[in-house]
C-alpha cells in the first residue's frame, strides 16, 4: 500500500492519483478556485499550492501526484501570505458587490476572502472585463465577475464536447469568449449550462434566478429527471413553492454535476397554463348524462390540425363523476364483449409503482394481457435480440464505465442528442484516448470525435456488422475461449459471416472496406486511438457497443441487436467493466415500465404469461384465483384491432400515440372507432382531444415512487412542485378506478387496488417481482440499486454476465442480412428517418411548452442533403413536402451534411409536420413488432403555390 | 565564461560612455536581475550570477550609468514581462500589474515606504506560485534594485526625488 502524509496523517493512495484528491477524499480542505474534481487540473487559481518536504517552492496540490512516503503540508505562513495575497489580486480585479450580487453566499471568491478575513482589496480595483450577455433564455455572462478559472472552458472541451468557449486575448486582457465575441446561438453551444454549474462566481448564472434573491433563501430538492432514459439526478433551488432554478449535484450516481439542456432547463413545463388540471368529460356524454343541456356533436377535424389544443368539446367535473363513468364504461365493455375487448397503454414516463399498479390492473381487475407501452416503439427488439441471446434484454453494462472504455462502437444512436449525459461519458472516453467508431448514416455531432465513421447507407449496416465479424474470424481477433466455454451456436454464426466477406459489404453499403477491417481491428482488440490495446500492454483492451433506436426502429431490428450481441461474444467483450452491448433507452422509465410488466406477453420482472408456474405465482401474491394466459396485443396490433372493432375501449396512461406511433392517420381512424378512450395525461395531447374523458395526472416533478434508468438503475423520485389544481399521481387514478372496476364486475375483495404510498406498491411490487425483490423505498435512497437485486441484503448488479449469462451460456444467432421492409423505387426515391434532436422530447407536449427549449427550436424542419434539395428545386430554410405513401407533411427544409444524399431526416417532436403521418404500420419485426420508423420511402417537393 | 563581470563590463565593453559612472549591470534579460558596482568581482558562471539574485538567462547585458534611474530601469522591464503574460496563472496575469502600479507610483512620486513592502511581498508571492518561468523570474529585476539600491527607492517614496533625474516625480518632488 502506497501511503502519503498530509498535515501529520498518513494516508493511503492509489497511484495516479493528486494530493489535492487524496486529501479532499480524506476530508482535508485544501483552499481551491479553479479545480474541479470532474476536470483536469489547470493549476490557474494557484491557491492550493501545497509545501512539499525536501522541496525548496511550494506545489499545486491538484497537479501534484503522490508519491509514496511524501510529506505534504497544506498551512504553513509562508502558504498563509501567499494565499492572502492570490486572493486580494482575485479580489482586485472583481467588483466587491456581494450585498446586491445573485451569487451572495454562494460565490467561492467571497468565501476564499472571507477564509482569509479580506473585505476589499489593498490593490487598486481595476475591473476590465466588462461584458454583459443576455442574449438567451438559458442564461447570462456577466464578466465583471469572472475570475478567469476556466472551468467552463474546461467543461466546455472535457465532458461536453462541443467548444463553444475558449480563452481569448493575453495576459490582463484574457477572457472568455466565444468564437469572435459574437452570440451564444452563433456558436456551438448547446445550452447544456454545465458552464454555469461549474462558475464559482455570478459570471455565469442561470437567467431564470435572476431577481429571484440569495442562495440561502431557496429550499432545495432532489428528484431524477423525468425527460430520457439516462436517470439524472436534479437539485430543484425552489422559493415559495416555485422552480428558481435546476442543477446537477456532485453525488448523483450516473451524471454528477453536469446536465443537459432538457433536464437543467425544461422543467417550466410543470407550470404551463395548458396543464391539466380537472378531470374533462366530453360534452357528447356529458349531455347524454344530462351534465349538460347543451347536445354537442364531435367534430371531425384532426387533432393535428389545430397548433393549440382546443377543450371546447369537454366539461370539467368532479373525480367521482369520472372515475365512476370510467369504471362504468370499462366494465361494462367487459361485460358485453370479455376482457380481451379492452386494451390498456401504460407510460414509459410514469415510476415502477404506476406502471406495476397499471399491468396489475389490466391482468387482474379487466382480465386481459392487452397491455403495453411505447417500449414497442423503440426497444422491443432489444427485448426480443439481447433477451434470446443473453437472457436479459437490457443495457449489460453501467454508464459511468464508458469513461474507462479503451474503444467505444457506436451505432444508430445520436447519443449527443437523444442522451446527452451519455454523450458526455463517451466524449471524456475520448478525450483520455479511447477510440470511438460510429457507424450511421447520419452525420451525428459525435462525429466530431470519431476515429472512425462508416456512413452505411440507410438497411446496410447489418451487412457492416457480418463483415466486421468475417475480418475478425479471418484476422484470428476471436477471443476463442470466451467462445468456447461461456457461448453456444459460434458454428452457425461462422458459417453465415464466412459469406461476407469486407468487399462485399462494401459494394451495399458504401462504407469502404478497409475500414470495416480498421473497425473491426479497434473493436476487436479494443485499441485506443494511438492503436496500442490496453495501455501498450498487448491485451486485448476494453470495447463498449452503445445502440438505440437506429438498430432496434428496424423491420430487423430483432436481428440486428443479435448481430451486435454475436460481434461482442466473438470478442468476449462482454460481463467485465468498461464492455458489454448497451442499448440506450429512451424515456426516463422505459426500462422500468418493461420491468414491471407493462408489456403483453410477461408479468412483472419477464415471467412469461404462457408460463404456469410464473403466472400461479404472480397471482398468489395479487391474491386472485387466475391470470390470463394467452399474450395480449402489442401497441401497433391494438390499433389494428381497434379498427377492427375487436377492442372496444382503451385505457392510455401519458401515452400519445397520435404523435408517436406509425401511420397517424390510421391511428387516428382506430381510435375514433372506439366505444370508450380514457386518456390520463399531464396535457391535453393530440391523443386526449379523441378521448371520452380526459383525467389529469400529476407530473414526475410532482410526485413520488421509481424511475428505472437505462443501467437498470432504481431511484428514487421526491415530489418538488404541488400538482397543478385536482391533478393526481397516476397511481392514485388507477387506484381508484381500478378499485371501481372491481366493484362493478363483482370481484371487491380480490386483488388489492387501494394503496397508501408508493413504498406501500413497491413492497408488493418486490414480492412479485424476482429481479426487484430485494428492494424497499428504504434501501433506495441515496444511490438506488441496479437490477437484479434478489435479496434484500444484495447489493445490486451493475455488470450482468460476469460469470455466466443469465441465460446460461450466451447464444450466437446466424443472422441474415435482410433488406428494409420498404425501398425507395421511383416513384419515392428518397429515405426518410425519424428521431429526436437535442432540444425536443417526443410528442413535444413538455418540451415545446418549455421557453428556452422552444427558444432554440420554435418550429419544425426537416435535414435534407444538399444534392436532394437541388433536385427538388427546395431551398434551405424554406418550406418543403415531403410525401409517403400513407401521407405527406410540410415542413421546412434544413439542407444540411448531416444526412447524406437520398437520406431526409425528420423528427417525430412537431406536430404541425407529424413524422408518423408519413411512417408505416405494415412490416413488423417479425419477432418484436416493432415498426421501421428509421425507413420510410418517400419523396420530397417544394409546395405548390396557394 | 568564468571570467568576472568587470573584465566583460570595462575591459571588453569599454566601460561607460563619456566617462560616466558605472552604476549596475543588468543580466539575463527582461528576467534577469541588477547587479551593482559592489558585486563587478562576480565571475560569470550559473552558480555565481545566481548567489547575486540575477541569472545567466539570455546571457545578455545592459549596463546602466550614473544617469540611470533604477526604480524606472525595474519598471522599465516589468512592462515588458507584464506585457508579456498569457493571463492563465492569477500571480503573473494581475500580480505583475499590480507590481507595475506600485513602480508606476513611486516614479510618479505618489508611493509611500509600504507601497515598497508591499512591492518585496508580492516579488516573493509572484515568484513563488506563478506557474511558468515568465512568472518566476519576473520580480527578479524589481528585488534585486530593491536589495542592491534601498537609497534609490527610498529617495522615491520619501523624499520624492529621483536621484538619477529620470523619473518626472508629478506626485509633489521636484525634479533633481
Amino acid at each position: 500500500v502506497s501511503t502519503i502524509t498530509i498535515d501529520g496523517r498518513v494516508v493511503e493512495f492509489t497511484p495516479g492519483a493528486t494530493v489535492m484528491e487524496v486529501a479532499l477524499a480524506n476530508g482535508i480542505d485544501i483552499p481551491r478556485l479553479c479545480y474541479h474534481p470532474e476536470l483536469r487540473p489547470s493549476g490557474g487559481c494557484r491557491l492550493c499550492m501545497v509545501e512539499v518536504e525536501g522541496t525548496a517552492k511550494p506545489a499545486p496540490a491538484c497537479g501534484l501526484e503522490c508519491r509514496d512516503g511524501m510529506t505534504v503540508a497544506t498551512v504553513s505562513d509562508r502558504l498563509s501570505a501567499m494565499r492572502r495575497d492570490i486572493i486580494d489580486l482575485f479580489v482586485s480585479e472583481h467588483p466587491l458587490a456581494c450585498s446586491t450580487c445573485e451569487a451572495d453566499g454562494a460565490c467561492a471568491l467571497q468565501q476564499a476572502a472571507a477564509d482569509v478575513g479580506l473585505t476589499e482589496s489593498s490593490f487598486e480595483t481595476e475591473v476590465t472585463r466588462t461584458l454583459y450577455q443576455d442574449d438567451n433564455p438559458f442564461f447570462i455572462r456577466d464578466h465583471q465577475y469572472c475570475i478567469l478559472c476556466g472551468k467552463c472552458v474546461r467543461v466546455c472541451d472535457e465532458v461536453v464536447g462541443v467548444n463553444a468557449i475558449d480563452y481569448a486575448g493575453r495576459g490582463f486582457e484574457s477572457h472568455i469568449a466565444t468564437p469572435f465575441d459574437g452570440l451564444m446561438i452563433d456558436s456551438s453551444c448547446v445550452f447544456c449550462g454545465s458552464c454555469v454549474q461549474v462558475c464559482p462566481t455570478a459570471a455565469l448564472l442561470p437567467a431564470t434566478r435572476l431577481g429571484r434573491g440569495r442562495d440561502e433563501e431557496f429550499t432545495r430538492i432532489r428528484t431524477i429527471c423525468g425527460y430520457c432514459g439516462v436517470g439524472c439526478g436534479i437539485e430543484y433551488a425552489l422559493k415559495n413553492g416555485e422552480i428558481v432554478y435546476a442543477e446537477g449535484h456532485a453525488d448523483a450516481p450516473v451524471n454528477g454535476d453536469f446536465l443537459c439542456v432538457k433536464g437543467r432547463s425544461g422543467w417550466d413545463f410543470v407550470s404551463s397554463p395548458d396543464r391539466l388540471t380537472q378531470p374533462l368529460l366530453r360534452r357528447d356524454l356529458a349531455y347524454e348524462l344530462g351534465l349538460t343541456e347543451e347536445p354537442w356533436e364531435v367534430p371531425d377535424t384532426s387533432p393535428l390540425a389545430s397548433r393549440k389544443a382546443d377543450l371546447g368539446g369537454y366539461l370539467p367535473v368532479s373525480w367521482d363523476v369520472a372515475l365512476d363513468l370510467v369504471a362504468d364504461r370499462l366494465a361494462g365493455v367487459v361485460t358485453e364483449h370479455g376482457p380481451d375487448a379492452v386494451a390498456g397503454l401504460a407510460s414509459a414516463r410514469c415510476t415502477n409503482e404506476e406502471n406495476y399498479l397499471f399491468q396489475k390492473f389490466m391482468r387482474a381487475g379487466i382480465g386481459t394481457n392487452n397491455v403495453d407501452h411505447c417500449a414497442r416503439l423503440c426497444h422491443a427488439s432489444t427485448v426480443t435480440g439481447l433477451g434470446t441471446a443473453f437472457g436479459s434484454g437490457a443495457m449489460t453494462n453501467s454508464i459511468r464505465g464508458m469513461r474507462d472504455a479503451d474503444c467505444l462502437l457506436i451505432t444508430g444512436s445520436n447519443t449527443a442528442e437523444s442522451h446527452p449525459v451519455i454523450g458526455y461519458e463517451v466524449v471524456r472516453a475520448v478525450k483520455s484516448g479511447a477510440s470511438l467508431v460510429i457507424i450511421d448514416p447520419r452525420r451525428i455531432p459525435l462525429v466530431d470525435h470519431a476515429t472512425l465513421w462508416l456512413q452505411a447507407r440507410p438497411g446496410t449496416d447489418i451487412n457492416v456488422f457480418l463483415a466486421m465479424m468475417h475480418v475478425i474470424l479471418r484476422e484470428g481477433w476471436a477471443d476463442e475461449e470466451f467462445i468456447r466455454e461461456r457461448t453456444e451456436g459460434f458454428e452457425d454464426l461462422a458459417a453465415v459471416v464466412a459469406e461476407h466477406p469486407p468487399e462485399a459489404a462494401a459494394l451495399v453499403s458504401g462504407v469502404p472496406a478497409d475500414l470495416i477491417e480498421q473497425a473491426a481491428r479497434l473493436y476487436a482488440r479494443g485499441e485506443r486511438a494511438t492503436g496500442t490495446p490496453n495501455g501498450d500492454s498487448g491485451e486485448r483492451g476494453r470495447s463498449s457497443i452503445l445502440y438505440s433506436m437506429g438498430i432496434t426502429q428496424r423491420s430487423n431490428g430483432t436481428d440486428l441487436v443479435r448481430a451486435l450481441a454475436d460481434l461482442a461474444m466473438l470478442c468476449g467483450h462482454i460481463g467485465k467493466r468498461s464492455t458489454g452491448v448497451n442499448p440506450l433507452r429512451g424515456q426516463s422509465n422505459v426500462q422500468g415500465a418493461c420491468d414491471l410488466g407493462a408489456l403483453p406477453n410477461v408479468l412483472p420482472g419477464y415471467q412469461p404469461v404462457a408460463d404456469e408456474e410464473k403466472r400461479a405465482a404472480v397471482a398468489g401474491v395479487w391474491g386472485v384465483s387466475g391470470l390470463p394466459a394467452e399474450p395480449g396485443l402489442t401497441v401497433v396490433e391494438m390499433m389494428q384491432a381497434a379498427a377492427a372493432g375487436r377492442i372496444r375501449a382503451m385505457y392510455l396512461m401519458g401515452e400519445n400515440p397520435m404523435m408517436s406511433d406509425p401511420d397517424l392517420s390510421h391511428v387516428e381512424e382506430a381510435l375514433r372507432t372506439l366505444d370508450f378512450l380514457v386518456v390520463q395525461d399531464i396535457f391535453p395531447s393530440e391523443t386526449a382531444l379523441l378521448a371520452h374523458v380526459i383525467l389529469p395526472a400529476a407530473s414526475s416533478l410532482e410526485k413520488d415512487g421509481t424511475f428505472t434508468n437505462t443501467e437498470r438503475r432504481v431511484q428514487m423520485l421526491t415530489p418538488v412542485v404541488a400538482a397543478p389544481g385536482e391533478a393526481l399521481p397516476d397511481w392514485e387514478i388507477t387506484g381508484r378506478l381500478a378499485a371501481g372496476v372491481a366493484t362493478r364486475l363483482g370481484r371487491d375483495g380480490e386483488a388489492r387496488w387501494r394503496f397508501d404510498s408508493t413504498a406501500d406498491i413497491m413492497s408488493e411490487l418486490a414480492e412479485a417481482t424476482p429481479s426487484y425483490r430485494g428492494m424497499s423505498h428504504k434501501r433506495l435512497a441515496g444511490d438506488g440499486l441496479v437490477w437484479p437485486c434478489p435479496r434484500t441484503d444484495h447489493p445490486g448488479t451493475p455488470i450482468l454476465h460476469t460469470e455466466a449469462f443469465t441465460r446460461g451460456r450466451g447464444r450466437f444467432y446466424a443472422v441474415e442480412a435482410r433488406p428494409p421492409a420498404e425501398q425507395p423505387d421511383e416513384e419515392y426515391p428518397l429515405i426518410l428517418s425519424t428521431g429526436r434532436i437535442l432540444f425536443h422530447y417526443h410528442s413535444g407536449t413538455m418540451t415545446r411548452r418549455s421557453r428556452g427549449l422552444d427558444w432554440r427550436e420554435p418550429r419544425g424542419f426537416a435535414e435534407v442533403n444538399a444534392a436532394d434539395a437541388d433536385a427538388a428545386g427546395v431551398l434551405d430554410g424554406k418550406p418543403m413536402v415531403i410525401k409517403s405513401r400513407r401521407g405527406e407533411v410540410r415542413t421546412q427544409a434544413r439542407v444540411s451534411d448531416r444526412v447524406p444524399p437520398g437520406v431526409v431526416f425528420l423528427a417525430f417532436h412537431w406536430k404541425e409536420a407529424p413524422a408518423n403521418l408519413l411512417t408505416s404500420d405494415q412490416g413488423l419485426d417479425p419477432v418484436a413488432k416493432i415498426p421501421e420508423f428509421k425507413i420510410s420511402a418517400v419523396r420530397i417537393s417544394k409546395p405548390a403555390r396557394r | 565564461m568564468g571570467m568576472t563581470l568587470r573584465e566583460m563590463v570595462h575591459e571588453i565593453g569599454g566601460g561607460c560612455r563619456d566617462g560616466r559612472e558605472f552604476k549596475a549591470v543588468q543580466l539575463g534579460g527582461p528576467s534577469g536581475g541588477c547587479v551593482p558596482a559592489g558585486l563587478l568581482d562576480t565571475r560569470i558562471d550559473y552558480e555565481d550570477l545566481k548567489a547575486t539574485g540575477a541569472i545567466m538567462g539570455s546571457g545578455g547585458m545592459i549596463v546602466a550609468d550614473e544617469t540611470t534611474c533604477m526604480v524606472d530601469l525595474a519598471r522599465y522591464f516589468l512592462a515588458f514581462t507584464q506585457d508579456e503574460s498569457c493571463g492563465k496563472c492569477i500571480p503573473c496575469r494581475v500580480g505583475t500589474r499590480k507590481m507595475l502600479d506600485l513602480l508606476n507610483a513611486a516614479t510618479d512620486g505618489r508611493a509611500t515606504a509600504a507601497d515598497i513592502d508591499r512591492l518585496e511581498g508580492l516579488c516573493r508571492t509572484v515568484e513563488t506560485t506563478s506557474l511558468c518561468g515568465l512568472g518566476q523570474t519576473a520580480p527578479n529585476p524589481v528585488r534585486t534594485t530593491i536589495r542592491y539600491f534601498p537609497e534609490e527607492y527610498a529617495a522615491h517614496v520619501e523624499d520624492g526625488r529621483c536621484p538619477a533625474g529620470v523619473c518626472p516625480m508629478g506626485g509633489g518632488g521636484e525634479a533633481a
